[in-house]
Order: structure tokens, then C-alpha cells, then sequence
């Protein structure tokens, strides 16, 4: 009884069971740090590849590139799978040459689409009142030079940005011939769009009611978007003119004429078409005869908020970018560098709208060209399956240890306390995952093994000198203190070179080698700073109390 | 139980042959290494494995037709053999080459022997009427992975493509929104492939030979501060140093990859081995004078039940994972860490406990040519 008011009065035994809660708490979801998941053992962790399942690509650029250009390679590729409506796959670097792709709960279809993104080129034009100027072979944004960066605007505040662009002969010379007449004097209103658009799609119509389109026939400015993509023009010649996607008319009662316009537009390419209503307005039986002709079909149908500024949905179905202004005269002749600008209040915003532009002008030619080299999948039952063999592997693993230690010790009271203590560590450790989100995965769980393996180890060291401080074999012994200390040399020793070996491997921003470093360092401090002291402590006041 | 261990066994055999034993281990191990080299996995080397689930059995004989049938279509050192498959239960067939090869290079060989090849779930249902245009991102919802879906108008058959479906859960979800009473018929998938190009897989591995020495570097440098004597520091570095290499050599003797998994089980390896070195070391270095004997006594004592409680561990993690489940990670780790234990009995009571009792016994706890040992 002693013994047990001893340990409520200890801090280190306190500490430890706090920290056993509050994992607890985490790895239950009980925090409902997932929020999908309901309250139950694990939910509140992330599961890596191997248990979620799921396909992880690396890419490997063409030559070794400067951390500069691999931001804006990852930017890119970040931006083609938004775009794609991808979001939350995660692009990560590694080194100077790959970039690593984990894409969960995809079909395989969409990881196909996402293999094609990544090794293609996007579809990069430059267009002025729809007619092409430059491709995205033809420009290259110059990323070492002065010449693009961020200034403090001059009388108005806020700042403007500029990126440098140079240009071939092909592409200055028809930009040229295509921007002359579009300029009309510096900063002048009047000067002419160049839009920018990234995978703008080809060979594509989009269907619309009459009322639809006579709404956006009506729609040549917009209090909600801060950047203007009209220039004095309807949302209809924004579409038809400028981004060359012909507006076709639904006339629910003279199918024929509709149906009429797609067999015109059929004989020039135009095989696909974006349906721009839900259902209660362009009935499925409609958008049947139109499958019917062979045309691909695909609804992107405008919300109410658009309807009313249609600008994002506009820039959604025509890849359009962004529309910096004309603002200077080619005369005709070819350009071979130019820049473009831009303005925001902050220095914030200036930036991220300068990366953003920077992204969008080299997508088409990305600045190192990328190749997969790597593909592997894991099927999610598979992962379960994964899961449930090293978690039913574990607890055999901890019964086994607790056979060899009854058989040397051959006391229950230092087998209980042994495997209490590996459990909450294993217990700790998902708590701290859970928290800092870190994915569970086979070597994270490599490492919880590991960590736990020397956990048992400190804890021989503990008991074995534990019990020869209270008079075991040799009577002429150490104090226990002296013998806890020693105890802890070891410990602590043995803690620092486990993590001395395993630093060196954090540099692995993939594959195993990371998670089960970080797994086993996490597991070693809460070894030595949370469970160990109070296995010390238990051990120490268990043996008082039996002699 | 296990008292005297160490006085016993001096008693018979002169310690200071015992302590070559692990070192002409070791050299031993450096031949068979460099004669037989380390076979490498295929995440550090690149390479190409294709797995295929099936209810066949097949003979040696049939699978090395397999690997002569994908030679001739120019693979490299193919290894071709038979498995479990932890998720269906079926046979399984491991094929490994160190080219690179894609599903539609080996398709044509592979389908002759297995019959026809998925990489993905496949489910066919007839349908009544035209399935809800939005049916993929309903059922992508509901089954929590991404589903492919098309309908041929003509036969009314509707083709469901995943790469995992519970038959189950899809006729559940299609009960609710295609209409009740479809019969599904789920084909799962029955291969597996991955491949990884020899220069990234030559990356990974110069990285983990860099962090490995890196590491390496870093141990040695916090042994030396915490004993700040030089004899006892280097006997636990050349204990855990023969370790890393006799492991080595059984890897390259018993054809045990190096992987990942491997890896990382040698670094398990390294850590266990310092732990009982540490041990023994600072219980040694508390008495600098008399018998050493029983000092390693009553280390040994703690270091064997130490090993002893990894050791079993590890046996029962290999068994369980070779013969039940399957999990090819856990049993390669376990493998590489049985080993290096056996190693680690040898390296630490023959040698390190060697080399402080002649550093106790016969230079008082002091090594003159740097004049640093602990003066007491």
C-alpha cells in the first residue's frame, strides 16, 4: 500500500499517464482530428501507401535543376492536378532531380490522366482577340536574370511585379504581326487583352440555353472578380472571340436546328461539348441526341453565384489564365522580349500572383522535362490486410518478451510492469503521429518495433540493477541511486547513438529510410523521458515493498 | 540460471582468443562479400517486379519457362518464383527482373501461363435503363476509391472499373442508385507490377550509404563522449562494426537482399549491438582494478536476457510472417536481425569483454600513447 501512495506522489508517474490519455484520446479520434472517421482504435491516425493504398509515382527531371526551378516545376505540377480538380495529392521534392507523386483513392483512369499530366507539356497559347501568337515552345521566362521581380508601385502604393519573357523567331515574329493595331498608346484603356491559357480545349463546343446566353451576352463586367477578363467585351465574344469555343443554342422545340449546328461543327473537329446547365434546364433527353451524334459530352453546369459573375466558370471551361493588357506597339515587327506586368496591394499578394504567372508561362514549356521512373501501387484492401498482420505480428511479439522475461525473472509484478510500459509506449508514439499528422506506414512501423526493442532492452538494464542495489548477489553493492544513474548512463548513451544513427537518414525525404528514423527517434525520447523514468520509479517502489 | 557464464568460459578457452573469433568472422565476411557480392532489391538497383495472383500451381520447370519466355523479350537476371498472396490467399507468382519492363511489353508471355491478366477491379452489371450521369462520382463517394464507369447503350451492360471493389459494397451501392436487384460480376485483379529506373534506384542507394556512413561518423563521435576513453570506445565501435559485417556476409551468403527493409533492419542491428555494449563497458569501467570476470558476469546476465527477449521476438515475427501472413518486410527484417544477433553474442562477450579485461587486467585501465585514460 506504501508503494502505490509512493508512485501517486510521483511526477514521473503522473507525466505518464497523462501521456498515455491524451494518445489515447488522439489515436481514438476522440479530438475528431479526422474528421471523416468515427471514435475507434486508430481512426485518429494517417495511414501512409502501404496501409491506405494508393500509387506513388517519382519523376525524374532531365538534368540536375536549381531549387528555384524545382519550385516552379512543383508549382506547375501542383497546378495541373488543381485544374484537373485533383487537389490534396501531395508533390514532393527530392534532391536536385526527382519529384514524388502520391495519388490515394484515384481510378484508374484518373491515374492514367494524372501519368499523362505529368509527362506532357500543357497546352500553353498566348492569344489576342482569339487569334494565336505564341505557343508554348516558342516563349521561355529568363528565371536568372534582374529582370523579373517585385517593385514597390510608385504613387498609388501597393506593388507591381514583372516577369521577363523572350521569344523565338516563330513565336516573336507572329506575336508581332498579331498584336499590331491592338495598341493604342501607353496605358491606354482601348490597348487589347493578350490572354493566356493553359490546356484551352480544342475541338470543343459548349451548349446553353437562349436565356443563357443571352444572359451572358448582357455580362461585361463583374463587381467579384478584381481582375478584369472582359476588356469592354461580353462573357459571349470572351468565349466565342477570344477563346474560339462556339456558343451552340439549345431549342428544346427544334432539336433539329440544334442538332443541325453540331453536324456543322462535327466536319471542322469539333467532337467534344461542354453542356453549360444542370439537368432542370437541359434535360438528359436533349444531351442524348447529342451523344447520339458521337459527341463527347460533359456538363459543367454555371451555380446561381456564377450566373450572376460568371468570370471563374468562364475561365474554367477555356483554360483561360490570366489577361495582362497590351502596352506597347510591335508595329508589326518581331519581338523578341517582353514583359509582363502586373499589380497587387500587398507585397504578399505580388508575389504570389509573379510565381503564379511564372507557372503559368513556363507550363507549356516546363524548365526540365520530366520522365516517370518510378511507379508502384498498393491496393487499399491489400494495405488493410498490411495493417491488420503487423498490428495481430505486434502483440504476439510483446506476449513473446513477456515469456522470456518471466522466465529470467520468474516475477509477475516485473512482467507486468515491462509490458505495461512497451504497450503505452507503442500507445505514445501513435498519440505524437497522430498529432504532427505523420503517416503510419510499414516502416513507421519498423520503427515502433525498434524503438520498443530497446525500450525492453533499458528496462532489463533498469530491473537488473534495481534488484542488485537491494542486496542481490553481491551485498558490498552500489546505493540505488548510484545504481539508477548508472542505469541511466546506459540509457542515455544507448538513446544518442540510436539517434545519432538515424539523423543522417531524415535527409530521405522518401522512401523507407525517413519514417523509420523519425518513427524510432520519437519512439527514444518518450522512451527516455516519459516511460522509462516511470518504469524506474514503479520497479523501485515494487521491490521495497517486497522485502 | 546463467550465473558465472563468462567465468566459466574463460576458465576454458584463453580470452584472448576469443576475442579473434568475431574479427576472422568479420574477414571472412568481407571475402564472401566481395567474392559474392550483396544482392541488391530492386528500389536500390531498379527493375521490374511483377506479381501474379493464381489458383494454379506450378512446377520449377514451368516457372523457368516463364523467365526463358520473358528473356528472349530481352529482360535481365530474372528471378521467377512461387509465393503466397496475402490478400486472396491464392498462389502467387513473383517475377523479378533488373530491366524495366511495362504490362503491355510482358502481357502476351504472361497471359499464356496465367490466363487473362487485370491490373485493376472490373465489375459488369446488365441494367435495365441508362445508370445517373453522375454514377462514377457517386460511387467514388461511397466505395472511398475512385471508380470508372461506363455503359454501353446498345447491350445495356454496365462496366465498372476500380482498382479495389467489395462486391458487396458495390451491389449495396448500386441497389441505391441504379435501382434494386443488379447482379454483379466482380473479376479482381490478379497482378501486380512496379518499376523503378536503375538510376533512381542507384540514387537511393548512394543516399543511404551516405547517410549510413554520415551515421556511422556520429555514433562513434557520442560513444567517445560518453566514455571519454579511447580502448573501451573503440571496442564498442569494432563490436558493432563486425556486426554490420558478419550480417553482411550472411545476407550475401543466404541471398538476402538489400533493401530498404534490410536496411534498416541493419540499422536496428547497430543499435541493439551498442546497447549491450554500453552495457557491458560501463559496468566493466566502474571497477578499473582486480578480476574482470565478474564483472561481465553479472553483464552478461543482463545482456543475454536483452538479446535473448530480441531474439525471440524476431524468431516468432519470422515465423509468423513467412508462414502465415506473408509480410515480406517483417520477415526480411527479422531475417537480417536474427542474424546480426548471433553475430552480436559473438562480437560482444567474446570480444569487447575481451578487450577490457586485457585493458583492465593487463594496462590498469590506461592507454599510454594518448595518456587520456581516467585517472583514479
Amino acid at each position: 500500500m506504501d508503494s502505490l501512495r509512493n508512485l501517486s506522489r510521483s511526477v514521473r508517474i503522473w507525466i505518464f499517464i497523462l501521456s498515455i490519455v491524451l494518445s489515447l484520446v488522439l489515436v481514438f479520434n476522440i479530438t475528431a482530428i479526422n474528421k471523416d472517421k468515427g471514435i475507434g482504435f486508430g481512426n485518429g491516425l494517417d495511414y501512409g501507401l502501404d496501409f491506405a493504398g494508393g500509387t506513388e509515382i517519382w519523376l525524374k527531371l532531365d538534368g540536375n535543376v536549381s531549387p528555384e526551378v524545382m519550385t516552379i516545376e512543383k508549382g506547375i505540377l501542383e497546378n495541373r492536378l488543381n485544374s484537373m480538380g485533383l487537389k490534396d495529392i501531395p508533390v514532393n521534392v527530392y534532391g536536385d532531380q526527382y519529384i514524388i507523386i502520391k495519388i490515394a483513392k484515384a481510378s484508374p483512369e484518373e491515374v492514367r490522366a494524372i501519368e499523362e499530366i505529368l509527362k506532357q507539356q500543357a497546352n500553353f497559347e498566348q492569344r489576342i482577340d482569339g487569334e494565336l501568337a505564341v505557343k508554348g515552345s516558342e516563349i521561355k521566362i529568363d528565371l536568372n536574370t534582374g529582370r523579373s521581380g517585385i517593385y514597390p508601385a510608385g504613387s498609388g502604393g501597393g506593388y507591381s511585379w514583372e516577369v521577363a519573357v523572350q521569344l523565338n523567331q516563330e513565336g516573336g515574329c507572329r506575336f508581332g504581326k498579331v498584336a499590331a493595331g491592338k495598341f493604342y498608346g501607353l496605358d491606354n484603356p482601348r490597348n487589347r487583352p493578350v490572354d493566356i491559357f493553359l490546356d484551352r480545349p480544342e475541338g470543343t463546343t459548349i451548349l446553353m440555353t437562349e436565356t443563357l446566353h443571352g444572359l451572358l451576352g448582357n455580362t461585361s463586367s463583374s463587381a467579384a472578380e478584381s481582375k478584369d477578363i472582359y476588356f469592354g467585351d461580353t462573357a459571349v465574344q470572351v468565349i466565342e472571340n477570344r477563346s474560339r469555343i462556339p456558343i451552340i443554342i439549345v431549342y428544346e422545340n427544334d432539336m433539329n436546328r440544334t442538332l443541325a449546328e453540331y453536324e456543322k461543327y462535327d466536319k471542322g473537329g469539333f467532337t467534344r461539348t461542354i453542356v453549360a446547365e444542370d439537368d432542370a434546364k437541359i434535360p438528359e433527353s436533349v444531351v442524348n441526341k447529342v451523344r447520339d451524334l458521337g459527341i463527347t459530352v460533359q456538363r459543367i453546369p454555371l451555380s446561381d453565384d456564377q450566373r450572376r459573375s460568371p468570370e471563374g466558370w468562364i475561365k474554367n471551361v477555356t483554360g483561360l489564365k490570366t489577361s495582362p493588357r497590351l502596352n506597347f506597339d510591335t508595329r508589326g515587327e518581331c519581338v523578341y522580349a517582353a514583359q509582363i506586368t502586373g499589380g497587387a496591394s500587398t507585397r504578399q499578394e505580388a508575389e504570389d500572383e509573379l510565381r503564379q504567372n511564372q507557372i503559368w508561362l513556363t507550363s507549356g514549356n516546363l524548365p526540365a522535362k520530366a520522365s516517370i521512373d518510378s511507379e508502384s501501387t498498393v491496393p487499399p484492401s491489400l494495405g488493410a490486410q498490411f495493417l491488420r498482420y503487423s498490428l495481430i505480428t505486434g502483440i504476439i511479439g510483446i506476449i513473446s518478451v513477456s515469456l522470456v522475461i518471466y522466465l529470467r525473472y520468474k516475477k509477475l509484478f516485473i512482467v507486468v510492469p515491462t509490458i505495461v510500459t512497451g504497450f503505452s509506449e507503442i500507445v505514445i508514439i501513435l498519440g505524437v503521429a497522430s498529432l504532427i499528422n505523420w503517416e503510419i506506414d510499414l516502416p513507421a512501423i519498423a520503427g515502433i518495433i525498434a524503438a520498443v526493442g530497446t525500450g525492453v532492452d533499458n528496462q532489463i538494464v533498469i530491473t537488473d540493477e534495481t534488484i542488485a542495489s537491494r542486496g542481490g548477489a553481491n551485498k558490498k553493492s552500489a546505493s540505488l541511486a548510484e545504481r539508477i544513474k548508472r542505469a541511466f548512463f546506459i540509457i542515455f548513451t544507448s538513446a544518442a547513438t540510436i539517434i545519432a544513427i538515424m539523423l543522417p537518414l531524415m535527409t530521405f525525404v522518401a522512401g523507407m529510410l525517413k519514417g523509420f528514423a523519425l518513427t524510432t527517434m520519437l519512439g527514444v525520447f518518450i522512451g527516455v523521458f516519459i516511460t522509462r523514468p516511470a518504469y524506474a520509479k514503479t520497479i523501485e517502489e515494487l521491490l521495497k515493498s517486497r522485502e | 540460471m546463467f550465473d558465472n557464464i563468462y567465468s566459466t568460459l574463460v576458465g576454458k578457452v584463453p580470452y584472448r582468443s576469443l576475442i579473434f573469433i568475431p574479427i576472422v568472422a568479420s574477414i571472412l565476411m568481407i571475402v564472401i562479400v566481395l567474392v559474392n557480392g550483396l544482392p541488391l532489391g530492386i528500389d536500390f538497383k531498379g527493375g521490374t517486379l511483377i506479381e501474379v495472383a493464381t489458383d494454379k500451381s506450378f512446377d520449377q520447370q514451368t516457372l523457368d519457362g516463364i523467365a526463358k519466355d520473358l528473356s528472349e523479350i530481352g529482360l535481365k537476371d530474372l528471378k521467377v518464383y512461387m509465393g503466397r498472396d496475402i490478400e486472396t490467399n491464392k498462389n502467387k507468382v513473383s517475377i523479378a527482373t533488373t530491366s524495366v519492363a511495362t504490362f503491355n511489353e510482358t502481357r502476351v508471355i504472361l497471359e499464356k501461363y496465367f490466363g487473362s491478366l487485370r491490373k485493376t477491379d472490373i465489375a459488369t452489371a446488365t441494367l435495365q435503363n441508362a445508370p445517373p450521369e453522375d454514377l462514377s462520382k457517386r460511387l467514388t463517394v461511397r466505395l472511398k476509391q475512385g471508380v470508372d464507369v461506363s455503359f454501353d447503350n446498345s447491350s445495356k451492360v454496365l462496366t465498372l472499373v476500380s482498382i479495389d471493389m467489395d462486391k458487396t459494397d458495390l451491389e449495396n451501392a448500386l441497389k441505391d442508385f441504379v435501382g434494386g436487384g443488379v447482379q454483379v460480376d466482380l473479376q479482381k485483379r490478379n497482378m501486380n507490377i512496379d518499376a523503378m529506373q536503375p538510376t533512381l534506384g542507384e540514387k537511393l542507394k548512394t543516399d543511404g550509404l551516405k547517410a549510413a556512413v554520415i551515421g556511422y561518423i556520429l555514433m562513434a563521435l557520442v560513444i567517445f563522449f560518453a566514455f571519454r576513453d579511447l580502448i573501451p570506445s573503440i571496442a564498442v565501435l569494432l563490436s558493432a562494426t563486425c556486426d554490420a559485417v558478419i550480417t553482411m556476409g550472411f545476407m550475401s551468403l543466404f541471398g538476402i537482399v538489400l533493401e530498404p527493409a534490410s536496411l534498416v533492419a541493419l540499422l536496428m542491428l547497430v543499435g541493439y549491438s551498442v546497447d549491450t555494449d554500453v552495457l557491458l563497458t560501463s559496468r566493466i569501467l566502474k571497477k578499473r582494478k582486480g578480476d574482470v570476470n565478474e564483472g561481465v558476469d553479472s553483464a552478461i546476465k543482463t545482456g543475454l536476457t536483452m538479446t535473448g527477449t530480441t531474439f525471440v521476438v524476431m524468431v516468432v515475427v519470422l515465423f509468423i510472417s513467412t508462414m502465415i501472413t506473408h509480410v515480406a518486410t517483417l520477415a526480411s527484417i527479422a531475417s537480417v536481425l536474427l542474424l546480426g544477433l548471433v553475430a552480436d553474442v559473438s562480437s560482444t562477450w567474446f570480444m569487447n569483454a575481451g578487450i577490457l579485461k586485457w585493458y583492465i587486467e593487463e594496462r590498469g585501465g590506461k592507454f599510454n600513447l594518448f595518456r587520456r585514460g581516467r585517472k583514479k
